[in-house]
């Protein structure tokens, strides 16, 4: 692990080894000379420019194909000296032609070593370029990423963000978006080239075996273009039936409990079986129109010019205008000038598909952080615990207003829990808190700082949450717990993991606190919440924020879990949020909200007393229990 | 449309007759040996066996005339071109051009077959692995993750399809060939046949050494990398905490020292692949060392005089090909062992025979009437933790039974018991006093009204999901279902009603799921109702709301509610609070409150919160 950092103080800067520039290129307001060409050259160019900072590496490999391409082309005529001068040249006495023999079968080898060595050469600096290219596009992706608003995180599933820092820059089978820098390029010049160098030496051998083949190669290059489009209806429908298979067989199996409970497992296979045989259908009607197209129509066409041109060629020797030997390497070239251009055909096509990952990445890249420290934020002070929210007026969408005009103050050591209907805003005035969203109006203060004008990370630092869930790392359970304080020791780990009382159930395990949490241990919901707390008490807190915390357990754990939380919440602000009403009445202040403003504060005597919302919330969660 | 069904249902027939040999069996996974996977999946082709044949006859051909064709050449270059022997060219001419035509018509007719068997071996593997799948047990689908389960039906079965239609014949082609060609060149030249021969067994062992140099490094990347996807995924899934606890720095640190990481083994990785490409490749330096040898033989005999520069065309193209089918047998053979891979994990799977099994014959279920009868049921998932321990009850028809208790304690396991998704390890679960394991399990299964804690959406319209439960619903019995379970009028203001796209974009809450769940549940009118935890997921509001709703709809319903929110099951007839699988008390809510016990104290615990918690330390 690179440097276990201690605290970040500025959210705003990158982590080092970000490509600022591709990062802001995007950026709203940034004109640039880009912006008169089409989009899909202005996403390619952008990538390009990450070569940049690796010109040297990629000029040299620029030469490399430079020198290596011809002397593939010279050995082709020394195979034809050998032919016509040495082989078939019976006038010249035998010991010349065998010393000619033996100087030509010495270049060749000597040939061979040098374009293999400069392959070699030419691969191990893609290699290079591969790697740092690939982890600097990630690095930026990912950094970016979490510098996103949680409204954006949340918008995409997991998956997809996950795809996009992957498979999207460099995935599997040389997929994404640095291999159309690092490969296709450098590809795309060496193809051009040996295209130049093939096409000029047919020219020199007989130009017009050339012309025939430069005529022929343009029209038959469009009209296979051509049955390609013809054939992309069909593509899609197949996509669409197999996406279709994909998603039955995931049912099944995702849903394989309600198949089974509901009696319908002959239904799903057969459905799933329609399902596949349908896709057989297109599948078969797809590949027999590929076989007419291709294997039929392109390849008659093909061959008529092919056989046209070796009768040709032929026929030119039986009337002296050609040698043997042309004859011999005439065929190697035509089909060195034939086979890169269907190649750069293809490649242009693979870089166009190359673009399609790239505009993924740019789209989240190019969406500006919302929720960043201002440029001349400074770091809180040590927090003395005082809360206030003054006037708040919130929404995540302009047309449902959340919080309208919330005005809550929490003294330092306070405990206040938020209740209200579901939808009332409860869980936005902890995100608010947390600077997870920006208020709209109105603000929020810590020690009579608003928030935004401090740096994020140094009141956050002094803040300990815990959530509805407790998402677990991978990793041991220090690591989880020490999540909180990076720095901190193992006594501090296990101080917090005693007040969170689940230091016992640690040391009962065989490895103790160093115990793996992917190995094949199941922890209960109680003991996952119980890390959760710890982790939030490592950092002695000053500010404790619980989101829902018991809300996903059941009752008997729920109610040791809240009693573990009434132990650590004392001397500490703190904010709990909770719709089951009986877990907060220990509290010393019970705020209820309502359509995004308090309708009702006090104690919880005070509140059955008053005889508002929080009685007919009680009411309600209590029925049964009054018999 | 027709014969597919039958096709479908005569493999269902066998896969429970299959079945029913290995009944009561515990699940196992045998060892196989890998030649016995291998033939296990050629049995697949049988159906084809015709087509296959036709396949090898056509590709054996064309290879035999693609021998042809060199010849022509040597008698092209030695005779007609330098005696200007014009009827020899054109006779030449011709003979080119309808061998070509003839083996292209050979062409289409192999590709023609190969793709009809390709798609149709597919087709019927990919349906009876799913079929097989979803009829194991739950505890087998439960045991792996499901994403591993996708991953067997999806991507192993293409794996193991391509090693039987595309790697198997381009073996069977290859050996075909290297025999083909061997003959020919030992009649050209049998000193230079012995040489290649034993310049492979140098070869040979070398490019194993290589694979294994190459397979060493595949797998330290591949679980290099798969860290830092689990790295990423964890970041990704995790970004609450790491944005509450200001941690973004420290995770793309840990993400990008694990890329670095992964990077370097990688690099390491394509080393090997260029030292296996540059040293035994296609165009590697040995086979070329080797030709360049071989060939500066027999140009210098050329050269000589021995033999005429004509014959070299044939030699030359024997030798390429020769060099070709035999490192094409080595690399299939090397890529044959890498897709027995999936082809094991599949047969992991196809190996676990289904446990709960109809018995032959079994009859339907008549119409439920609702008695429920659990006698003296004991049972495990995992060997060593009982789960029931002499579970005893009985359930009255038009009873509305609640079953309650401590997680662990063994509710959810009764629903298990009584739907059959599970057989019990001892005593009997009586359905209106039949044996549930005597009667075809899709009767009993389909009279219930099933509504669990989360309602699983299938993909498709909210009309296909309802129609799940019962195929032969008019649209009347749905809208009748969908107003007892009052969703009728969200599903009236949506524009496309019925018909709304269910997909991952369309978001119901959680509550109109659950209505839609039980709206499911009443479109087969059932007369037994099982609700497990139906109101546990949702918040304690829209609890009230569907309490409300499915108070009406149990009305003259056998119904048994499992939960452990007790709001849901306080006016039940009768509540068995269970407790390390039995059932310890009985009654209603009002005696069992009396009474005191266990139930009154997870009552209490239950709604006093913490207070209970307070007086009763010792738990």
């Amino acid at each position: 692990m690179s440097a276990v950092a201690g605290t970040d103080i500025e959210q705003n800067t990158p982590v080092e080894g970000v490509d600022v520039e591709l990062l802001e290129a995007g950026r709203v307001g940034k004109a640039s000379r880009l912006d008169k060409l089409g989009r899909e050259t202005r996403t390619f160019l952008r990538f390009v420019k990450l070569l940049l900072p690796y010109k040297d590496k990629a000029i040299l490999i620029m030469l490399l194909i430079l020198v290596a391409v011809p002397l593939g082309e010279i050995g082709l005529f020394l195979f034809r000296v050998l032919v016509d001068e040495v082989v078939l040249n019976f006038d010249r006495p035998i010991g010349e032609r065998l010393t000619l023999f033996y100087l030509i079968l010495g270049t060749q080898l000597i040939f061979w070593i040098l374009h293999h060595g400069m392959g070699v050469l030419r691969q191990i600096f893609g290699f290079y370029l591969d790697m740092k290219i690939s982890i600097k596009l990630r690095h930026t992706f990912y950094n970016h990423l979490h510098t996103l608003s949680l409204g954006f995180l949340r918008s995409r599933p997991v998956g997809e963000h996950m795809y996009r820092t992957t498979a999207d820059t460099t995935g599997g089978g040389r997929q994404g978006v640095v291999y159309m820098i690092t490969d296709d390029i450098p590809q795309a010049f060496s193809l051009v080239y040996r295209i130049v160098w093939a096409g000029g030496l047919l020219i020199a051998v007989d130009w017009k075996l050339a012309m025939v083949v430069v005529v022929y190669m343009i029209p038959y290059t469009g009209f296979s273009h051509y049955l390609y489009t013809l054939l992309k209806g069909t593509m899609r429908q197949l996509k669409i039936q197999q996406q279709r298979c994909a998603a039955l067989l995931r049912d099944g199996i995702r849903g394989v409990k309600t198949v089974k409970g509901f009696g319908r497992v002959n239904y799903q296979v057969l459905k799933y079986t329609q399902q596949v045989y349908e896709e057989r259908r297109v599948w078969w009607k797809w590949a027999m129109l590929s076989m007419l197209t291709h294997s039929i129509v392109l390849w008659t066409i093909h061959q008529l010019v092919t056989q046209g041109m070796w009768i040709y060629a032929a026929y030119r020797v039986m009337t002296g205008h050609l040698s043997v030997g042309e004859y011999m390497i005439v065929f190697a070239l035509v089909r060195r000038l034939e086979r890169p251009l269907e190649q750069f055909v293809k490649l242009m096509q693979s870089i166009r598909m190359q673009l399609v990952p790239a505009e993924r990445i740019l789209e989240t890249l190019d969406v500006t952080p919302e929720i960043v420290d201002a440029p001349d934020a400074e770091p809180i002070a040590t927090i003395q615990g005082r809360v206030e929210f003054r006037d708040v007026h919130f929404s995540y969408d302009p047309e449902k207003p959340v919080l309208r005009g919330l005005n809550v103050t929490v003294e330092p050591g306070e405990s206040v829990a938020f209740v209200g209907p579901s939808g009332a805003g409860k869980s936005t005035v902890m995100y608010l808190l947390m600077r997870l969203y920006d208020v709209d109006s109105g603000q929020v203060l810590i020690d009579d700082t608003p928030i935004q004008t401090v740096t994020m990370d140094s009141f956050l630092d002094q803040m300990g949450v815990v959530l509805q869930e407790t998402h677990l790392f991978g990793g041991t359970f220090t690591d989880n717990i020490r999540y909180g304080k990076l720095q901190a020791d193992d006594e501090e780990v296990a101080q917090a993991a005693r007040m969170a009382e689940i230091h016992e159930f640690i040391e009962s395990l065989p490895d103790g606190y160093e115990r793996d949490l992917g190995e094949g241990l199941k922890l209960s919901g109680g003991q996952q919440q119980r890390l959760g707390i710890a982790r939030a008490l490592i950092r002695d807190p000053r500010i404790l924020l619980l989101d829902e915390a018991t809300a996903s357990l059941d009752s008997r754990i729920e109610c040791q879990i809240v009693r573990t939380i009434e132990k650590i919440m004392r001397g500490r602000t703190t904010l709990m949020i909770s719709h089951r009403l009986v877990t907060v009445t220990g509290c010393d202040r019970i705020v209820v909200i309502d359509e995004g403003r308090v309708a009702e504060q006090g104690t919880h005597r005070e509140l059955l007393a008053n005889d508002g919302l929080y009685k007919l919330m009680w009411d309600e969660q209590t029925r049964g229990a009054a018999d | 449309m027709k014969s597919y069904n039958k096709r479908i249902f005569d493999s269902f027939k066998s896969q429970v007759e299959d079945a029913v040999d290995h009944h009561g069996q515990p699940l196992q996974v045998r060892q196989r040996n890998t030649f016995v996977i291998f033939l296990k999946f050629l049995t697949v082709m049988k159906p084809y066996w015709d087509k296959v044949l036709l396949v090898v006859l056509v590709v054996c051909g064309s290879m035999t005339m693609n021998v042809i064709w060199p010849w022509m050449g040597k008698i092209l270059i030695d005779e007609a071109l330098p005696d200007k022997n014009w009827r020899l060219f054109w006779i030449l001419v011709v003979a080119r051009l309808s061998l070509i035509a003839f083996g292209r018509i050979m062409g289409l007719f192999n590709q023609f077959f190969t793709r009809y068997i390709d798609l149709w071996v597919f087709g019927d593997l990919r349906t009876r692995f799913f079929d097989h799948l979803v009829r194991l047990s739950m505890t087998f689908m439960q045991n792996r993750p499901t994403g591993e389960h996708i991953y067997r039906a999806g991507s192993d079965i293409w794996g193991v399809m391509f090693m039987i239609t595309d790697l198997l014949p381009r073996l069977l082609e290859a050996i075909f060939e290297f025999f083909l060609i061997m003959i020919l060149l030992t009649y050209v030249d049998w000193r230079v046949m012995v040489i290649i021969l034993l310049y492979m067994v140098p070869y040979t062992m070398l490019v194993h050494w290589i694979t294994s140099l190459v397979r060493k490094y595949d797998r330290e990347a591949r679980t290099k990398w798969q860290r830092t996807t689990a790295i990423l995924q964890d970041g990704v899934a995790g970004k609450m905490v790491v944005k509450t606890f200001a941690r973004r720095r420290h995770e793309v640190r840990k993400f990008m020292s694990a890329n670095v990481d992964a990077w370097r083994t990688q690099i390491k990785r394509r080393y090997t692949f260029i030292l296996k490409g540059q040293l035994v490749g296609n165009w590697g330096f040995l086979p070329w060392i080797m030709g360049w040898l071989i060939r500066a033989w027999f140009f210098r005999q050329a050269i000589l005089g021995h033999i005429t520069y004509g014959s070299l065309l044939p030699i030359f193209s024997y030798m390429n090909r020769f060099r070709n089918p035999f490192q094409r047998i080595v690399n299939l053979v090397q890529q044959l062992r890498v897709s027995m891979v999936p082809a094991e994990r599949i047969m992991q799977t196809l190996d676990v025979a289904p446990v709960v099994v109809n018995a032959p014959n079994a009859p339907d279920m008549p119409p439920l009437q609702g008695h429920v009868r659990f006698e003296d049921v004991y049972f495990s998932y995992e060997e060593d933790v009982p789960i029931l321990q002499g579970l005893d009850f009985t359930i009255i028809p038009g009873q509305k039974v609640a079953f309650v208790g401590h997680s662990g304690a063994g509710k959810s396991t009764v629903l298990n018991l009584l739907l059959r998704l599970y057989d019990p390890a001892e005593g009997r679960v009586l359905l209106d006093g039949t044996d549930v394991r005597e009667v075809r399990m899709e009767s009993l299964q389909q009279q219930v009204g099933l509504v669990f804690q989360e309602t699983f959406l299938f993909i498709g319209t909210i009309r296909d999901n309802i129609l799940f439960a019962n195929t032969n619903a008019t649209d009347e019995m749905i809208w009748e279902a969908l107003r007892e379970a009052e969703l009728d009028e969200f599903v009236h203001s949506l524009p496309k009603g019925l018909d709304t796209d269910l997909h991952e974009g369309t978001s119901l809450s959680g509550g109109q799921k659950q209505r839609l769940g039980i709206a499911r549940a009443l479109v087969r009118n059932p007369q037994l109702l099982v609700l497990d935890e139906p109101t546990s997921s949702l918040d304690s509001d829209t609890e009230v709301r569907v309490l409300e709703t499915l108070r009406k709809v149990m009305k003259g319903r056998t119904t048994i509610i499992i939960s452990h929110r007790l709001p849901t099951v306080v006016d039940a007839d009768v509540i068995f609070a269970m407790d390390k699988g039995r059932v310890v008390e009985a009654g209603t809510h009002a005696q069992l409150f009396a009474e005191g016990g266990y139930y009154a104290d997870l009552y209490t615990t239950y709604f006093a919160g913490k207070h209970a918690g307070e007086n009763d330390e010792d738990d």
